[in-house]
Formats: C-alpha cells, sequence, structure tokens
C-alpha cells in the first residue's frame, strides 16, 4: 500500500456510503431502530476486515464501533427526524384547521368546530417567535446591537421615537399582548434599520441613564462602535418575521396558506431556510456587489442563501403542484437538512474559517440536530393547552388559575391562621400551607444550626468518649435517608407516645402529651404577650438611647442607594439610630399587629380590612370565599410587604450599625452592671405580671391551661373515650407530625452542619489557637471570641447550602402528613385536576423561598466577611 | 518473602499487645473524665482511688433497682427479661434476655465509672466543660444503648424480616417466580408450582457486578490480604443472611452455590486484576481502568436490557436454539419439561412495572450516576459555553431543576411526563424514573463540575490548543478529567443523596425497597403490628451503602492527594 493511501481518512466514505446505502435501505425495508444497529454495526465489520488485511487500518472493536456508528448516523438522523417533524407536523396542520360553523345546525353559526383550534397568528407569533428566538441566539450578535445601540444619540433618539409610535399604533389597534410584543419587534427592527441608515458612529458611548438625561449632549469618549454589519444578520431574521407576519395576517386574506400542506412546510421548511442561512453566514455579503461580478469563493454563501429562500418561497407558494414534496414534506425535509448538516460538517471539518465562525457554525448545526425535537415539544405543548378533544388534558395543562379562588374542601392544621374548609379559597390554604412549612423549616434552621455547632465542637474535643460519640452520631445520621428516618420517628412517636386517653401529664396537667400532640399550657391572652414583649424591646430601645455617644465621624450617606439605606439621617447621631429601632419595633407590630393589640384595641373596628392592612402574614379575610383579584392580591401582597419592610429594617438598622454611627458607652462597672440587672429583671417580672395579669382580667386565671375533657354536654355522665379531648383554645399544641418533621429535619441536618463547623474550625491556622491559649482565655472565651468568629467566614456559604436543603426537604412533610406546600398541592392536584398551574406554584414557592434564604445568607456572609484578615 | 509479611502486618499481634502494654488506666480516665481536680490524691494514692472507683461502678451496675433511684443491673434485667412472654406471644428467650442485659450493664458500667471519677477525684475543678461533657455523653450512650438493645433483642420479632427478605430484595413478581417455580422449597407439591423461575436475571447481572468489583479492587488495592479478608467477612455476612433456616420460603442450596459462583468470580478477576496491576505500567493500569468504568456502564444497561429485554435479543436467543418458555408454560409447571435459560432469555421478560425491592434502587440509583453524569458533562460545558443557543438552555433547565425538591420532579415524571412523552415513547413508570433521576443528578453534577472546570488552569487548555486539539478534543481530553479529578469527591456525595433518595420513590407507588419494607406488616396476619422491625432494616441497608460510598469518596480523596492540611483544634 502507497503512503498516499494511508493519509486518507476513511471516516467521510464511511459516513456517504451509510448515507447512500444504509438509508435507502432504511427507508424501503423500514427497519426499526435495533435491525439498524446491529446491521451497521456487521456492515463496519465487513468494511473493516478487508481493511484490515490490506494493511491500512489496524483492527480494534473501537474502530468496528466508530464505523458501525458513522454508518448508521445517517439513518438514525432521518428516524428521528420524521418522527418529531412529522408529529409537528401533524400538531401545526390540526391546530391550525378552521373549521367555521356554516350549517348552524349543533353549533351557533360563525363558531369555531375545531375544538382545537390554534389561530395561525399566535402559531406564527409563538412558534415563528421561537425559531426568531433560536435564530438570534445561534447569531449571538446581542452585545453588538446594545452596543451599538448605546453608542449613537441620533439614531437612539429615531429609534425611541420609532419604537414609541409603534407601540402607541399598536395599542390604539388592538389592545392585546400581541400587538405589544409584535410592536416591540418592530420597534427593535427599526431601531436596528436606524443604526444602519445613520452609520457616521460618533466616538461617544452614552450609558442608558445618561440616555434618559442626554438631551444636553453629554459626550463620553469611548472606543469605536461595532458597524453595522456586526449585527445585520439579527436584523435580517427579525425583517423576515416581521415580513411574513404582515404578509400572513395584516395583508387580509391576501395569501392564504392551506393547512394541509402550506402551514408545515411553511414553518418547518422556515426553520431550515434560517438554519441555512445561519450555516452560510453571508447576509453581510449579500448586498455587495463585487460578490456577484467577480465570481469567487466567497460567492457561495449569498448565492446559497438567496437560492433557499427563492426556492422557500417558491414551493410554499407551489407545493400543491409538487406532489412528491407536498405528500413527504417531513421526509423532504429531513433528506434536505441531512444533505445540508452533512456538506457543512465537511466544510467545517476543514477548519478553513475562523475561529469565530467555526463556533457560529457549530452552533447552527447544533440547532440543525436539535429542532425536530424541540420542534415537537414546543408544539405539543402548545397542542395540550389548547386541545379540546381530550377534556381531561386540556385541564389538567391548561394555564389558568381561576380555581385557586374557589373554596377549598380539604381540612389542614392552618394555625395561626383559621382557613375554613367549604369556606376559604384556595390561596388561604396556600398561603396557610406556605406558613407551615416555613414555620417548621425555621425552627429546623435554629434547632439543627445549635446541635450542629454543639455536636461538630464535640467532635474536636479532648474528651475521646464524648468526641468518639458525636462522630458516630455524625456518621449515623449524615448517611441514613431522611425519607426512611421520618417514617422511623413517626412510627416511634406512634408507638411509643401514650394513648390520648391515657391521660398523661406533668406538672399537675400543664402539659399533657400522648400521639395525639403534646399541649403546653400558654398565656391566655398572646396579645399582652406580644405587648409586653413590644414594651421590653422599648425599654432596650430606652436604655441604648441612654447609652449612646457622639461616634468619632460622622458617615454621610450619598446617592439614591446611601440614602435608601439611610433613611432617618438627617436627624443627626443622636436621633438617627433611635429612630431606626423604632422603626424596627413599628415593623415587628406591623407583623403581627393582629394578634399583638388586635383584641385590645382594634376590636371596635367595622370591618376587618384595616385589620388585613395591620396583620397581613398571620391572619386571614374573615370575608371567606374571595372571588375578587384584590381579595387575592391582598392574600399575597400583605405578607410580601410585610416581609420586604422587616428585612428593610433590619437592614437600616444594620447599616447604621455598620456605618459606626451607633457608638455606645456602656458602664460595666459593677455598679453599673447591677444596676442594669436590677432595671432588666424589674421589666421582665413586670412584663410577665401584665400578661399573667392581663389573662386573669380577661379570662379568670393566669395562664391558658390544656383542659381536657371527658364529659362534652355536662350532664355528668363521661363520654365515650373516643370523643375525649383537649378543648379547643386551650393550651398550645404542638402535633405529632410537625414534632416528627422537626426531630427529623434537625437530626438530619444537625449531622451535616456539625460536619461543617468541624472542617471550619479545623481549617483555621494552629497559631490562632495557640495565640488564644497564650493569652490564658479559657476554652469557651477561645471558642466565642477566636475560633467561631473565624470559622464563620468559611462555615456561612455552606450553611446556606443546608438551610436551603432544609427547606427543599420540608417537602417530605407528606411522609409524616404534615400539611406542608407539597402536601397540600398533592392533595388539591387531586381534587381539582389542575397538575400543571399547581406544579408551577409548587416550584414558584419553592424556588421563591430557596432565594430569600440564600438573599439573608449573602447578606450575612457580606457582614461576616466585611472585615479583610 | 518479605512482601508477603508486609501484606499480613496490619495483622500483627505486636502492635495489639504493644497497645494493651502502653495502655494506662489514668490516662485513658483522664482523657474522658479529666484530670483530678483535688488536691488530697497524690501520685501513689491515684491508682487505688481509680480501681476502688470502677469497683463501686461494677457494684452500682449490678445490683442497681430502679427502686433505689439507679438504673437497673444486671440482676434485676435479666431477672425481669428471661421466659419473658411478649404481647405477640414470642417468649424471650434466655441468651436473648443475657446478652441484653450484658450489653447493657457494660454500657451502664461506663456511666457510673465516669460519674463516679468526677465526684470522688473532683474533676470538674479543673475542667468543667470535659467533665459534664464525659457524664452527659456516658449516660446518653447508655440511655441509647439500652434501648436499642433492649428493641432488638427483647421486643422485636424478626420473623418478619426473615420471611420476606427475597421479597425487599427483588420485588413481588420475582419472588413469586422464584419461589413457585418447579423446585424451589416452597411448592415441594409439584401441583401448588405455577411460576417460571427468572431469577437468572438479576444473577447474570450479579456475576458481572461481582467481576467488576474484584476488578476495581485489583487495580487499586495495595494490600490483597486486606481485602480478602473484607470481602471473606461480607460474603460470610451475606450467606449466613441468605442461608437462615428462619421462615425461608427458597431453595438455599441453589442460592448458596450462586454465592459461590459470585466469590470465585471476584476472587478470579482480583487475582487477575492485581496480578495485571502490579506487573505493568502505570499507563497501562490507567488504560484498564478506564476501561473498567465503561465496563461499569455497560453493566447498567446490560440490567435493564435482560430484565426486560427487546425484541431482538429474544430473536437472537432463538437463533441460539432458545424456544419462548411461556409457550410451554404447563409442561414446566407439570414438572415435565425443564426450561433451559435460552428458553427462558426467547420469553419474556420482568416488566419494568414488575420491578421491586433493592433491585429498583440499586438500578434507578445507578441511573441517577450513570445518566445524570452524562447529562451533567453536557450541561456544565453547555453552561460554560459562551455560544448562547447553549448557554441559555443549559442555565435554564439547571436552575429549573434544581428550584424543586426531587419529590416534586418524580411527581412531574409520573404524572406529567407521560403527556409530553407518550407520543412518541410509551414508557412505563420506572423508565421514566431513571430519566427523572438522571436529568436531576444530572443538574446538580454540572454545578459541581462548574467548579472545576472553572479550576482548571489556563495553560492546560493553551497546550492543548497548541497542540492544535479541537475544542471538542479539548474539552473532553484535557478540561473534563482535570475537572473530574478536582471534583471527584463532590461528585460521589451527590451520588450518595442520589442514593439515599431513591427512598423517595415510595411516593410515586414504586415497589422499592422501601415502599416493600414499609407495608411487610400487611404481608401476613402474623406480622401486624410489626412496623417498626422493617423500617430498621431499610435504614440499616441504606446506611450501609452510603457509609460504604462515603469511605470510598474518602480513599479517592486521599489517593488523589485532594487532601487539605488543617491545624486548628480545639479544648
Amino acid at each position: 500500500m502507497s503512503a498516499g493511501i494511508r493519509n486518507i481518512s476513511p471516516d467521510p466514505f464511511v459516513l456517504i456510503a451509510g448515507f447512500l446505502i444504509l438509508l435507502p435501505a432504511t427507508i424501503i425495508s423500514g427497519w426499526s431502530l435495533s435491525i439498524l444497529v446491529i446491521m451497521s454495526l456487521a456492515i463496519s465489520l465487513l468494511i473493516v476486515i478487508p481493511l484490515w488485511l490490506t494493511g491500512i487500518i489496524d483492527f480494534s472493536f473501537r474502530q468496528v464501533f466508530s464505523y458501525g456508528a458513522l454508518l448508521s448516523s445517517s439513518s438514525i438522523f432521518y428516524l428521528y427526524s420524521t418522527k418529531f417533524l412529522g408529529m409537528s407536523s401533524n400538531y401545526l396542520t390540526t391546530m391550525v384547521r378552521d373549521i367555521p360553523c356554516r350549517t348552524g345546525i349543533g353549533c351557533e353559526i360563525g363558531s369555531q368546530m375545531n375544538l382545537s383550534y390554534f389561530s395561525l397568528e399566535s402559531l406564527l407569533l409563538v412558534y415563528g417567535g421561537f425559531i426568531l428566538i433560536c435564530f438570534l441566539l445561534v447569531q449571538n450578535e446581542f452585545s453588538n446591537f446594545y452596543i451599538a445601540l448605546t453608542s449613537n444619540r441620533y439614531a437612539i433618539r429615531v429609534a425611541l421615537a420609532s419604537l414609541l409610535g409603534w407601540l402607541l399604533f399598536w395599542y390604539y389597534q388592538d389592545i392585546t399582548f400581541t400587538s405589544l410584543i409584535l410592536g416591540i419587534i418592530f420597534g427593535l427592527f427599526l431601531l436596528g434599520i436606524s443604526l444602519g441608515v445613520r452609520p457616521q458612529w460618533s466616538k461617544t458611548k452614552v450609558s442608558p441613564l445618561d440616555m434618559v438625561a442626554g438631551v444636553g449632549g453629554i459626550h463620553v469618549p469611548v472606543k469605536a462602535a461595532p458597524t453595522f454589519s456586526s449585527f445585520s444578520t439579527s436584523l435580517f431574521g427579525i425583517g423576515a418575521f416581521m415580513l411574513s407576519y404582515l404578509i400572513l395576517i395584516e395583508a387580509d386574506g391576501a395569501i392564504e396558506l392551506s393547512p394541509g400542506t402550506q402551514v408545515p412546510f411553511f414553518f418547518l421548511g422556515g426553520a431550515l431556510v434560517a438554519g441555512i442561512i445561519l450555516l452560510s453566514d453571508s447576509i453581510t455579503l449579500l448586498f455587495k456587489k463585487d460578490i456577484y461580478l467577480n465570481f469567487s469563493k466567497d460567492s457561495f454563501g449569498p448565492l446559497i442563501s438567496i437560492l433557499s429562500i427563492v426556492m422557500f418561497i417558491g414551493i410554499t407558494m407551489n407545493i400543491s403542484f409538487i406532489p412528491l414534496i407536498s405528500q413527504n414534506i417531513v421526509e423532504f425535509l429531513s433528506i434536505v437538512t441531512m444533505i445540508v448538516g452533512l456538506s457543512w460538517s465537511y466544510i467545517l471539518s476543514r477548519e478553513e474559517a475562523s475561529p469565530d465562525v467555526q463556533a457560529k457554525r457549530t452552533a447552527a448545526l447544533a440547532f440543525f440536530v436539535m429542532f425536530p425535537f424541540i420542534s415537537y415539544l414546543l408544539l405539543r405543548l402548545i397542542f395540550l393547552q389548547v386541545d379540546g378533544t381530550n377534556a381531561v388534558m386540556l385541564n389538567r395543562w391548561g394555564l389558568d388559575f381561576e380555581f385557586m379562588d374557589k373554596v377549598n374542601t380539604f381540612k389542614i392544621n392552618p394555625w395561626p391562621l383559621d382557613a375554613e374548609p367549604n369556606w376559604d379559597s384556595r390561596w388561604v390554604f396556600l398561603k396557610a400551607a406556605i406558613i407551615n412549612s416555613a414555620r417548621v423549616t425555621l425552627v429546623s434552621i435554629f434547632c439543627c444550626t445549635i446541635l450542629g455547632i454543639i455536636v461538630g465542637v464535640t467532635r474536636l474535643s479532648t474528651n475521646k468518649l464524648a468526641s468518639t460519640a458525636a462522630t458516630v452520631y455524625v456518621e449515623v445520621f449524615r448517611n441514613l435517608p431522611l425519607a426512611v428516618l421520618l417514617f422511623l420517628i413517626a412510627t416511634q412517636i406512634g408507638l411509643q407516645f401514650p394513648m390520648f386517653i391515657e391521660e398523661k401529664s406533668l406538672l399537675g396537667g400543664s402539659i399533657y402529651y400522648s400521639n395525639e400532640g403534646i399541649w403546653f399550657a400558654t398565656f391566655s391572652s398572646y396579645g399582652a404577650f406580644f405587648l409586653a414583649l413590644i414594651g421590653l424591646a422599648s425599654l432596650r430601645t430606652i436604655l441604648r438611647q441612654s447609652d449612646r455617644i457622639e461616634p468619632r465621624a460622622i458617615n454621610s450617606p450619598n446617592g439614591f442607594s446611601g440614602i435608601f439605606s439611610r433613611p432617618f439621617h438627617k436627624l443627626g447621631w443622636r436621633y438617627e439610630a433611635l429612630a431606626s429601632d423604632l422603626f424596627l419595633i413599628f415593623t415587628l407590630i406591623f407583623i403581627v399587629a393582629r394578634v399583638a393589640i388586635g383584641d385590645l384595641a382594634f376590636s371596635w373596628l367595622p370591618d376587618d380590612y384595616f385589620e388585613m392592612l395591620f396583620s397581613p402574614v398571620v391572619s386571614t379575610p374573615e370575608s371567606g370565599n374571595i372571588q375578587s383579584l384584590w381579595g387575592n392580591v391582598r392574600i399575597l401582597l400583605g405578607p410580601i410587604i410585610a416581609l420586604a419592610l422587616i428585612i428593610y429594617a433590619f437592614l437600616v438598622s444594620t447599616r447604621i450599625e455598620d456605618d459606626g454611627m451607633n457608638s455606645m458607652e456602656i458602664d460595666d462597672s459593677e455598679e453599673g452592671l447591677r444596676q442594669r440587672f436590677t432595671i432588666w429583671v424589674g421589666a421582665i417580672a413586670g412584663a410577665l405580671g401584665f400578661t399573667l395579669a392581663h389573662g386573669w382580667y380577661k379570662m379568670g386565671e393566669f395562664l391558658s391551661f390544656p383542659e381536657y375533657t371527658k364529659d362534652w354536654n355536662n350532664d355528668g355522665v363521661i363520654d365515650a373515650p373516643g370523643s375525649w379531648d383537649i378543648v379547643e383554645g386551650t393550651g398550645f399544641e404542638i402535633t405529632p407530625f410537625f414534632l416528627a418533621m422537626l426531630l427529623g429535619l434537625t437530626l438530619f441536618t444537625a449531622a451535616v452542619v456539625a460536619e461543617i463547623v468541624r472542617g471550619s474550625i479545623q481549617s483555621l491556622p494552629r497559631g490562632q489557637v495557640e495565640a488564644a491559649i497564650s493569652l490564658s482565655l479559657n476554652p469557651y472565651q477561645r471558642l466565642r471570641l477566636v475560633i467561631l468568629p473565624q470559622a464563620l467566614r468559611s462555615m456561612v456559604p455552606l450553611m446556606n447550602n443546608q438551610f436551603m436543603n432544609v427547606w427543599k426537604n420540608s417537602s417530605l412533610a407528606v411522609v409524616v402528613a404534615y400539611t406542608d406546600i407539597f402536601y397540600v398541592i398533592l392533595v388539591m392536584m387531586n381534587n381539582v385536576g389542575k397538575l400543571i398551574p399547581l406544579f408551577l406554584l409548587l416550584l414558584v414557592t419553592y424556588q421563591a423561598g430557596s432565594l430569600t434564604i440564600s438573599a439573608i445568607m449573602n447578606w450575612y456572609n457580606s457582614r461576616v466577611t466585611s472585615v479583610k484578615i | 518473602m518479605s512482601g508477603i509479611q508486609d501484606h499480613f502486618r496490619f495483622l500483627s499481634f505486636s502492635s495489639m499487645v504493644r497497645r494493651v502494654k502502653d495502655f494506662s488506666l489514668i490516662d485513658f480516665e483522664e482523657s474522658v473524665a479529666g484530670k483530678s481536680g483535688a488536691g488530697y490524691y497524690g501520685e501513689d494514692n491515684n491508682l487505688v482511688v481509680s480501681r476502688v472507683t470502677i469497683c463501686f461502678a461494677v457494684i452500682l451496675a449490678l445490683f442497681g433497682v430502679e427502686e433505689f433511684a439507679t438504673p437497673d443491673g444486671l440482676l434485676a434485667m435479666i431477672d425481669s427479661n428471661n421466659n419473658l412472654l411478649l404481647n405477640d406471644g414470642r417468649i424471650v428467650t434466655a441468651s436473648e434476655a443475657y446478652l441484653y442485659s450484658i450489653i447493657s450493664t457494660m454500657t451502664l458500667i461506663m456511666a457510673w465509672w465516669v460519674t463516679l471519677t468526677v465526684v470522688i477525684k473532683q474533676t470538674f475543678r479543673k475542667n468543667l466543660t470535659t467533665a459534664l461533657l464525659g457524664i452527659s455523653t456516658a449516660w446518653i450512650i447508655f440511655i441509647v444503648t439500652r434501648g436499642l438493645t433492649h428493641f432488638v433483642l427483647i421486643e422485636a420479632d424478626w420473623v418478619v424480616v426473615w420471611a420476606n427478605r427475597d421479597l425487599v430484595m427483588m420485588g413481588q413478581l420475582m419472588k413469586e417466580q422464584m419461589t413457585q417455580s418447579p423446585g424451589s422449597a416452597m411448592c415441594i407439591d409439584v401441583n401448588d408450582c405455577y411460576g417460571i423461575n427468572q431469577n437468572f436475571r438479576l444473577w447474570w447481572t450479579t456475576y458481572l457486578t461481582c467481576g467488576l468489583f474484584g476488578a476495581a479492587y485489583g487495580t487499586s488495592s495495595k494490600n490483597p490480604v486486606k481485602f480478602i479478608l473484607g470481602f471473606g467477612v461480607l460474603v460470610t455476612i451475606v450467606t449466613l443472611i441468605a442461608t437462615n433456616p428462619t421462615e425461608v420460603s427458597y431453595n438455599t442450596n441453589t442460592v448458596l452455590m450462586k454465592i459461590l459462583i459470585c466469590v470465585a468470580i471476584t476472587l478470579l478477576t482480583f487475582a487477575a486484576s492485581y496480578y495485571y496491576s502490579s506487573n505493568s505500567e502505570e499507563y497501562l493500569v490507567n488504560r484498564l481502568k478506564s476501561y473498567l468504568t465503561m465496563y461499569a456502564v455497560s453493566i447498567f444497561f446490560f440490567a435493564i436490557i435482560i430484565m426486560d429485554p427487546p425484541e431482538f435479543v429474544k430473536t437472537i436467543a432463538e437463533v441460539f436454539g432458545g424456544s419462548p418458555a411461556q409457550d410451554f408454560s404447563d409442561e414446566i409447571i407439570a414438572g415435565t419439561a425443564v426450561p433451559s435459560t435460552m428458553d427462558k432469555l426467547a420469553g419474556n421478560g420482568i416488566e419494568a412495572s414488575q420491578w421491586g425491592g433493592l433491585f429498583v434502587n440499586l438500578v434507578v440509583a445507578t441511573a441517577g450516576c450513570v445518566l445524570g453524569f452524562g447529562i451533567g458533562v453536557v450541561l456544565a460545558f453547555g453552561r460554560q459555553s459562551e455560544l448562547p443557543l447553549f448557554k441559555v438552555p443549559s442555565v435554564m433547565l439547571i436552575e429549573l431543576v434544581r428550584s424543586g425538591p426531587l419529590i416534586c420532579w418524580l411527581y412531574f415524571a409520573v404524572f406529567m411526563m407521560p403527556d409530553l412523552m407518550d407520543p412518541f415513547y410509551d414508557a412505563e413508570d420506572i423508565i421514566r424514573m431513571l430519566l427523572m433521576f438522571g436529568i436531576f443528578g444530572g443538574c446538580y453534577i454540572a454545578e459541581v463540575l462548574r467548579g472545576g472546570l472553572q479550576a482548571v488552569d489556563s495553560g492546560q487548555k493553551e497546550a492543548a490548543a497548541a497542540l492544535g486539539l479541537t475544542p471538542i478534543q479539548t474539552k473532553l481530553t484535557v478540561e473534563l478529567p482535570n475537572a473530574v479529578r478536582t471534583t471527584l469527591p463532590s461528585i460521589v456525595s451527590v451520588f450518595i443523596g442520589l442514593w439515599k433518595d431513591t427512598t423517595l420513590l415510595f411516593i410515586v407507588n414504586i415497589l422499592d425497597f422501601f415502599k416493600l419494607a414499609k407495608d411487610l406488616p400487611n404481608t401476613d396476619l402474623r406480622f401486624l403490628g410489626d412496623f417498626l422491625e422493617p423500617l430498621y432494616i431499610t435504614a440499616v441497608v441504606f446506611w450501609i451503602f452510603a457509609f460504604y460510598l462515603s469511605r470510598l469518596s474518602m480513599g479517592i480523596e486521599k489517593n488523589l492527594g485532594l487532601v487539605k492540611e488543617g491545624g486548628g483544634e480545639m479544648a
């Protein structure tokens, strides 16, 4: 064998052989996938053995497999493409077919008889828009466009005006979502064109903010802007989209596409042409005379583009004259796709173009390969939304949330709300469920952090027994599946705790415990309790105010964000911190106002609207089943505003602290400490006394004890044991489900937290601890003052992950029948069958929770790491 | 010869003897209860006081009774538990009672000892934290041990687990076909038999896995004796569990034979690969390792295909002389014909909806790893890509999937995915679970890999470019191996998470190990109310796998030299 033959790779020939021989064989004999694979492997063996015997290649199974893959690739692509494009084309035909009622028999004249009708206009917007987005994504000229947009002030004025005009035009013509989107797309197009029409790029860059105020003409020198040709292809795509929209929809009836053949060909073929244009990457050359006059290699691209567009339009218009295509649209498109793809992958493999163009073409090829499947997926989604022939499916996929306004029919544990089944809407129940999830998550996070820190520190302790036990704890719980753990705990609680009728109680009836829950004695009026708490908080504010001294340097905020985060800075150092403290107290009142002072102060209010305003998180509207939009907005908006307010209040007070505006001189002499101690003991005693006294005044007893009742009708005869119960409203109940969730989440997460704590502490430099020892700090001081503050820096990001895990793991509550979000949504899914809207709500809720946790932890992290070491 | 002696060194008694010799009671005492704080002990009387303390502790632990506010000692415990008749009619045997009493007494002695030492030697005056930690830990250990041993040895009735061990391993249908086929222990009377034994499908997968196991240890093992000992212990435990005669519903001899085959395969592959690895260059060993990885992936697909073979496998089996077993099932049940393996292979397999038990968990978790790793690599590179066509969908998919907990997605896979998938692939629930675990795991692995990809030294990429590698070659042969190397521990911890999450399959009514174990009390009236025993077994089984994986990850971490040196220590 000559060396020349050795240097030629047989791969392309194998590929072409697969296309020319195996593909026709597959089409004619209708092979299934498995037969195809076996056949191609057999053929590749037949190819490899002679090549091996003649010494061109070395024999290896890898070679056989790779040849087999090359041989079968075109057939596999053909099977895949025809399958998915075929289904896409079916959906297109089914949905677009417009069958108005003409007879008036059994239908209203003019009404739509096609149960799964989706107008061509909407289809063009959604499906065509999707193809356009893919086109723009592949072309990837957003940044060029943006830079150009912000570079030329003249063009911006023209473009903004045209955009505005266009929006207004659409607005007056037809106020729909469609018109808005179209207006924006068209505005973008005009914008781009206007940039191209006036190509005298000024050497200035104008930021969006300056654009608003830029009438004055502020010149900021920047580097040269990108040329028009760097985003003209994208504009071409947008223009083609707009043009087809105008021709097909706006020019009423000028061209009507037949749903059977023209519509599928128009969409699927349009995607193909878009792909070809992307691959040839020659739109920028299209308008250059030289290309056509001096015919060279560069001329192929524009010619191919023009040819494909012309052919596409021609075939679309006259498809009924070409039965070979009109009866086999999908097969035709698949084969054309394959020919284009094969030839371009050959060109790509020669690596002649610049890396940018190579990458763009690779993306375009990927678009070719992915398109059939993604097109199917999108059309299937649209079809599921509109298909009236399958009522169950339509109900499952239809994206409307009206059912959430209807009353909910099952009971959950809604504390602290009172969501009544068959009375309150599903939104209220969702809110109650979110509170349930948040409650168990927050308490678990609190407990697992403490337990985790204890265990983690114990693992490092010199006490061998304790450190071994901590290690065992960590290894046991870290490697247990949470679902099993929760189930185990729930079962244990059910079996180990006494039955309810056994009346097990502690401390003279102030705590009842059974496998149906734990009841504590509690304050009889939460209002008084919260009022007392507010009193204590006010006392602390007063004490802080009296200790406050002038800071060393007065920091004045500047800029919008500075003023936003220190709104009280005008008050001066003495009153700014006071105001922020009071603001914090006010927001706390705002959140719990109805519980706190509702029954004391606001009870005279005629309607519940005012109360809703003042206790948005923990109250429900009393009007029950709310059907109005305002009612729903109020239910969800209230908590959001309240939470935003409290976060803002915290931010304000920490910002003041960070800026050093909250200097204090604390008298820590013995006398001062004694004085402080006296004040606090007195205040706490007073607050407690107030709470208890209020209970006595209102209820006749200091505390609300759980009241175990066996005789419900007061006839002196004990009822049957099944009816024994704790009177509602007495005592504070912890349900066994909550207990199981709390224990499970805490034990499980604490093991991980312990590992994080241990890792963070161990990664500290040894010198830190040694320095602390040499300063004769005791172990507790070493931990609190030296080790933990530094370990926190590496702990917080990891803890953030764990806290988000706790939030997500709280969805396992369904294992122990605790009514969290997932549980409630699951039952609603079973009741209503609106799977997709409910699923979306579920995802949005969990994502919102994760983002909240992450935001809080990131903020905390930035505070922890604000001091650089 | 010295090499072989080296292998046995860890077994040598001299180190143990040295440890015993070096053992000092005082040091041990100080390490659990703290240093003595009382001034009246000197060097001379310290040891005496320690011994007296131990004596006191032993006395308290032997003779304690609850009436005197000391926990029940050994004598009281034996007295109350021996020949005790439990609610479910089980009589506690003497050996169980003794074992329970002795174990809990030992922890009680320790608890008393620590407490008395702290009090008598006044260690709390020197170091209060250590003393308190010692006392509280000792008593917690005592309470937990006593509770657990009491449950395991006295309260629990393990018959429910023994009777169903085959069920939780392979699911209802497999168990039925195995136990009800001619020749099994359950249907000695041929008239009662109705099944065709399909267990060879699972055994084949097991053999292949054993081969992988042995070969993988052979490539990386430094000490064959250690492996063989560990493996021996494992095999012994498995054999003991499998052949325990309590309520056994299958022919233990057959199972024993198959276990022996497994052992033989494992040892042979281990020996072969150990020999090859210790006599070959490193690059050859690495190549062997990469082949083994491919082999592991193919086992996964093999397991799925062999359980429910597609038509062409049946056709091949027919070509090799099998005739579908279902066609002459009457003869098989009557005992007149014995189907060969080829016959069974040519017949129908086990539909995915009938899979169950630990097999499902293993297959789904493996899918999470295998498919997940593939999807994860694609998504990670997609997210890294500068082309928005790849970047935007990758980011969207990753963030979408990570936004919800796994059970949401399992629900999606069961109730919503069919609407999207059915027109082109009418898959069964379990197959969709495999896909969903793959996608879910993939998104998490993508995030892990992304970190690794970002950390790849830019010099590596430049070197690859200088060598003229194409972008795809650079990604697959330079960036990916580098990224995987640094993130392997995190990837393994994602795998552990996926393994633990397979227990969630019960929520969507797939008969996995947990679901079957949870429902075991319902299998027979005798087992009514025995909820806890199967649950504890489930916990132990899942724990063992997860723990093994985590040790494996630590080993890998050490081998790759990724362990960072840390300094800080706490007092």
